[in-house]
């Protein structure tokens, strides 16, 4: 549930604010270290989350009460026919929902029913390779210290999360990252509903926390008790958690069930979540946020934070638990291999670069095409101290592009908006700043590897075109700065907000030189990362670069393109707060969006997906950037990964753990740089995920030349 | 000298006025009117009469008194420091030339027939003018490609350095490489090469065809090759030379992919490019691909105009309160000194960075930027003035003049800055080096100008952020070193020069 603020207009009051909040910004950057306050007081959760189960059915029971209310009446009202249809059906599934309206539901092992079939996945290819060793210690790096620990509330969506939480803890199920089919997790088995919506997990026995205490049902009603309260600020996990799904049941310690809104294919996964121990949570409350700020868990994955680890400002360091109940278990018994995982801040990546050059850090995520080709021409790497590998992954495209703001003139101009397309010449910032080792995207929605192929094709650069839509928008005439100009004398100008970066940066002025070439200016707005995210979910933007976080196996298109999160009930002011970057409304895609929301079967989302995408091309709303589809990592002879390198759908080469650590190798490597001893140069590729690469219309030169 | 100088005014003024009459873009000239329409008339007609005025009203020569001549004679015989000041005025002359020396548009193009001059006219001559259809303006750069390449008659003259100094990036270039007993060698290099070599499609600028690692002479990893729209045909691997694994992913055909025409192989020359005269980087590019010397030199009048600005305005506003504060004395003193107290206790990095972070680094300009510094500069010139002014007013010679009835403002202009002027010419060279250094770190640390104006202080960070690039920042270095020390010298011969010590007299 977005919550409606008023909109900030950038009048004198809100830049006073805004100066204030920026020198007390500075001023406090001096007071800076959060180290462990006396603790507090002790607090008892528990009666407040038993009471929670019966208060919250009641809660939903209210609304949908007064929602059917509502139905009804404008039932009554409409008298359309055509109109009358969904509000039926609306009314009819709300009904449906009424008659089991208890969102946490207690019953016992007789209550479930009978004719389930489980699953356990266990069909699946194992992962990993079987000679790891486990031990050692890894050293990587992490560009700033982590704000809390929490996984709920605020700041707790850092960029530390991930390597904590949620590549680390288990969920119920996972998905196989080679192919994608589920695969147990803490549930040993389950079922689905014949419905799709409800799925019932039987819990591995042998699960404990790493505190040794066992993983219980009750432990996911408790994650929803946190999700959905409001002591921490959690507004995202507030309404998912309330809208998509409808029910937990639970039928004993090792049974229970989670309902979701809609049926879906795939249910499992989306109905997969994270426990959160009881035990752990029993101080929940009011000061939640403060209280679990540094907090370190007992998890049910590999690894677990130590009190001692957490070197404030400097590093944090993971361990892996001793005894893990799913060592031995199929899919994860060949991951997780070193002891100890132990993340350095290092601000910058230059820095990092050379500590790794040193050794100090064990392997090198190399994003940079002139660290991968100059910078690691070292005589570490040509006496084979230091290996490099590229490797051509499988992961969902970011979605990165230019996001048009189409409430902003003249980008509600869709002819500016496809001149715009035009005017970019991503191609050449391909060629040239990133050596031609990126490729462009096309679709918003690129590298599902379920979903396949889109024939969406980005626009070319070509200033022709360029000029051609200008001038159809009312751009005609040329300024002597070689800008267009319209009737009323405007000039042709757009400011593009972005992350300032020396690369980023760079790129963008490759791009305002380019498009100047087709008469158009574009302004670059250099800014912080989390100020540039700040103006566009404001909705103050012309046009921003942004890049998403995204997770196989489908993407979400009501998020970014939903009409409702475009525009205030007035129907003009852009609503802040929300992914709806564009201010895009249509209903064609509000109806795809709903529908893709809906989905049961992968074909289902395919097509919603693929129409989607065809509308965010033709209304140029979206401008692809550029992608990789392989990762370059450098790492130290000691590091040894599998035969493949790693598994097909990874977003970097540490997210599924499958590397390790030979100690054997390291004091060999260790005494060959003593003694000058040296071993072959290795620069591996693993291409046996680069199926093709799509060829790109380049404007004019191609034509008639194909062979 | 009064004289010439009104003459100088109306002649600039009145160029200003033609150029904007005729469509001329002159060098330095054209300022006037690139600020803005109300702004160029009001300065080139300003000019004109302010020039006509000073024939008419001041006398022709300034009657210097016997002790300023002194002081000029004595700055003159100092060496080090007259030479400083010279080879500085040539620097100043220099970067009046403006796109006659640097710029990306060519002095004089004759086409078939047809003279040309885009550097000197408003009027962008866009590309169909010459070759094509295409209405963007005319890369001259290619154009004299072509030309020299015969198609086409005629000749083109670039300026000396054929880049301009900001957007203005090179296109990819290349080195070839040569066979020699199959290995593959750099030109003039007697080491087998390593790196990455690349064949492209002839006739289609950067379309590749093949994509190989090479080392020590021989492919040696990675083989990638694509079809001309960009796709991939072939992907194989090499181990010193030996083809290991070779792969079709049925783009194109293997027989159309072998005979397809391409270029011989080449090294691509990536940003930072070093320096290569037969591109006219003199002194290299930058890793945006710019030239470094363009960038210089852009910087470099944007130094210029910074230090005309400041100067002007802090040194205005710092004369007139420091003397009133000192002059009045009581409450306005007092009043003046808790400002200049807050003023100059503000951190003034924090207060640019809130101003660039508010104002948004795109829409910063020179004047703005300048407004904030100056705000906060005009202090330093205050307490020695109030100091010197209360020094000046107890003397007999105020004091008589206040009883023949002058007013304060003909005291002070009259009087009180005339005595104190051989104190603030001594600091006009520190001013000078400050607001340098300070555009300089601004630019340094991203809180600048847009990428629309040169700056050395991008320079210098793209410079330590490719340090292999050791061109950028030794150019840098030298050229900050060499103006700083240009500036300093200067000023140590003014403080020398004008020093009350030596020679003085009281009006």
């Amino acid at each position: 549930m977005q919550q409606a603020r008023p909109i900030k207009t950038r009048c004198a009051p809100g830049m006073a604010g805004r100066l204030l909040l920026l020198w007390l910004a500075v001023c406090m950057g001096g007071l800076g270290t959060q180290e462990a306050e006396a603790a507090p007081p002790a607090y008892d959760g528990t009666k407040e989350r038993e009471a929670f189960w019966a208060y919250y059915n009641q809660k939903v029971l209210d609304r949908l009460k007064v929602d059917e209310k509502d139905l009804l009446k404008k039932l009554a009202e409409t008298t359309e026919e055509s109109a009358k249809a969904p509000l039926q059906e609306a009314l009819d599934r709300l009904r449906r929902h009424l008659q089991k309206p208890d969102f946490f539901t207690f019953a016992t092992l007789a209550d479930m029913p009978a004719d389930l079939i489980w699953q356990d996945g266990l069909n699946e290819p194992e992962l990993g390779d079987p000679k790891a060793q486990k031990g050692g210690t890894f050293t990587s790096y992490i560009p700033s210290f982590p704000p809390t620990i929490r996984t709920v509330g605020e700041n707790a969506n850092n960029a530390f999360r991930g390597y904590h939480y949620d590549d680390v803890e288990m969920g119920l199920i996972g998905l196989h990252p080679e192919t994608g089919n589920v695969i147990p997790g803490l549930a040993a088995q389950w079922a689905e509903s014949a419905d799709h919506r409800t799925v019932f997990f039987r819990l591995d026995r042998a699960a404990t926390y790493s505190d040794g205490v066992p993983v219980e049902a009750e432990d996911w009603f408790n994650t929803f008790y946190i999700q959905l309260s409001e002591y921490p600020q959690n507004p995202f996990g507030n309404e998912w958690y309330a809208t998509q799904y409808t029910n937990i049941t639970r039928y004993d310690a090792h049974h229970f069930s989670v309902t979701l809104a809609e049926p879906k294919a795939l249910a499992p996964y989306w109905a997969s979540i994270s426990p959160m121990p009881r035990h752990f949570y029993a101080e929940f409350g009011p000061d939640f946020e403060t209280r679990y700020q540094w907090r370190t868990r007992p998890v049910t994955g590999a690894y677990a934070i130590l009190e001692e680890d957490v070197n404030f400002g400097r590093s944090i360091t993971l361990t892996r638990v001793k005894n893990w109940w799913a060592q031995d278990k199929k899919f994860y018994k060949h991951r997780f291999n070193p002891d100890r995982l132990v993340y350095r801040v290092v601000r910058l990546p230059e820095k990092a670069l050379e500590l790794f050059m040193q050794g100090t850090l064990d392997a090198f995520l190399v994003s940079v095409p002139d660290h991968w080709y100059e910078r690691l021409e070292v005589t570490q790497v040509h006496n084979g101290y230091i290996e490099k590998a590229k490797f051509y992954n499988l992961w969902p495209s970011s979605s990165a592009g230019l996001y048009l703001n189409v409430a902003q003139p003249p980008l509600n101009d869709k002819n500016i908006r496809i001149g715009f397309a035009h005017a970019l010449n991503y191609q050449k910032v391909i060629d040239f700043d990133l050596r031609g080792d990126y490729r462009r995207l096309n679709a918003f929605s690129e590298g599902y590897p379920l979903l396949g192929d889109l024939a969406i094709r980005a626009r070319e650069f070509s200033p022709e075109k360029a000029r051609e839509f200008f001038a159809s928008a009312g751009y005609r005439l040329a300024g002597p700065d070689g800008l267009l100009v319209n009737d009323q004398g405007q000039k042709l100008s757009v400011t593009v907000s972005h992350r300032k970066s020396s690369v980023i940066d760079k790129y963008m002025q490759r791009l305002r030189e380019e498009a100047l070439k087709c008469g158009l200016e574009l302004k670059l707005e250099s800014m912080d990362g989390s100020a540039v995210f700040q103006k566009a979910s404001q909705k103050q933007h012309q046009v921003v670069q942004v890049a998403w976080g995204t997770q196989p196996p489908f993407p979400d298109h009501f998020q970014h393109f939903h009409g409702k999160d475009a525009f205030m009930e007035d129907g003009k002011t852009p609503r802040p707060n929300t992914n709806n970057l564009n201010s895009f409304a249509d209903p064609r895609m509000d109806e795809l969006c709903e529908a893709q929301r809906k989905a049961t079967t992968v074909e289902e989302y395919k097509r919603t997906v693929f129409e989607a995408d065809q509308i965010v091309h033709d209304e140029a709303i979206w401008v692809p950037s550029f992608e990789q589809n392989f990762y370059w990592v450098a790492s130290w002879r000691w590091i040894k990964w599998p035969p493949g390198f790693n598994v097909a759908v990874s977003q970097d080469p540490f997210q599924n753990f499958v590397l390790w650590i030979d100690e054997n190798a390291k004091q060999e490597t260790l005494d060959a740089q003593r003694t000058g001893k040296t071993f072959p140069e290795v620069d591996r590729v693993f291409d046996q995920n680069l199926k093709s690469v799509k060829g790109q219309s380049r404007e004019g030169e191609t034509a008639g030349l194909k062979p | 000298m009064i004289r010439r100088l009104s003459i100088a005014c109306i002649i600039v003024g009145l160029l200003s006025l033609l150029g904007e009459w005729q469509g001329l873009d002159l060098p330095s000239i054209a300022w006037f009117f690139s600020v803005g329409q109300v702004f160029g008339w009001v300065s080139s007609v300003g000019l004109v009469v302010a020039g006509g005025l000073g024939c008419a009203l001041l006398p022709a020569r300034v009657n210097w008194t016997p002790v300023t001549l002194q002081r000029f004679r004595r700055f003159r015989s100092i060496r080090r420091g007259w030479w400083s000041f010279l080879v500085l005025l040539g620097l100043v002359l220099l970067a009046l030339l403006d796109q006659a020396l640097v710029g990306r548009r060519a002095l004089v193009v004759q086409h078939e027939g047809q003279w040309y001059f885009p550097a000197f006219v408003k009027q962008r001559y866009a590309e169909k003018t010459f070759f094509g259809q295409g209405e963007a303006e005319t890369d001259y750069r290619q154009l004299k490609q072509r030309l020299a390449a015969g198609q086409g008659s005629g000749f083109v003259l670039m300026p000396f350095v054929p880049w301009a100094a900001v957007l203005d990036s090179d296109d990819q270039q290349t080195l070839p490489l040569v066979e020699r007993n199959g290995l593959f060698y750099r030109q003039d290099d007697e080491r087998p090469y390593s790196g990455r070599a690349i064949r492209f499609y002839e006739g289609m600028d950067q379309v590749k065809h093949s994509d190989v690692r090479v080392r020590r002479g021989l492919p040696d990893g990675e083989w990638l090759g694509y079809a001309p729209n960009g796709g991939l045909v072939l992907r194989a691997t090499y181990r010193a030379g030996e083809k290991v694994r070779e792969e079709y992913t049925g783009e194109m055909s293997p027989a159309d992919f072998a005979k397809a025409k391409t270029t011989c192989w080449t090294v691509v020359v990536y940003p930072a490019i070093p320096p290569l005269w037969k591109a006219g980087h003199y002194l290299g590019t930058d890793s945006r691909g710019w030239d470094v010397l363009a960038q210089m030199y852009g910087g470099w009048q944007l130094n210029l105009k910074a230090i005309l600005i400041f100067i002007a305005l802090t040194y205005s506003l710092g004369i007139l309160i420091g003397t009133l504060m000192g002059y009045w004395g009581g409450w306005f003193d007092l009043l003046f000194q808790r400002i200049i107290e807050i003023l100059e206790n503000l951190p003034f990095l924090y207060i640019v960075m809130i101003v660039v972070g508010v104002v948004g680094v795109a829409n910063m300009n020179l004047p703005l930027l300048l407004g904030v510094i100056c705000l906060f500069s005009w202090t330093g010139l205050t307490y020695s003035l109030r100091a010197l002014s209360y020094k000046e007013k107890e003397r007999d010679y105020i004091a008589a003049a206040r009883l023949q009835g002058a007013s304060t403002w003909r005291i002070i202009t009259r009087y009180l800055v005339p005595n104190v002027l051989a104190t603030l010419v001594t600091m006009v060279p520190f001013s000078v080096v400050g607001i340098i250094t300070s555009l300089t770190a601004l630019a340094f640390v991203g809180f600048g100008l847009p990428e629309t104006y040169a700056q050395w202080g991008v320079l210098f960070d793209d410079g330590l952020n490719h340090l292999s690039a050791v061109w950028i920042t030794f150019s840098m270095f030298a050229i900050m070193v060499i103006i700083l020390l240009l500036v300093t010298f200067v000023g140590e011969a003014l403080r020398e020069a004008f020093d009350p010590k030596k020679f003085t007299t009281y009006q």
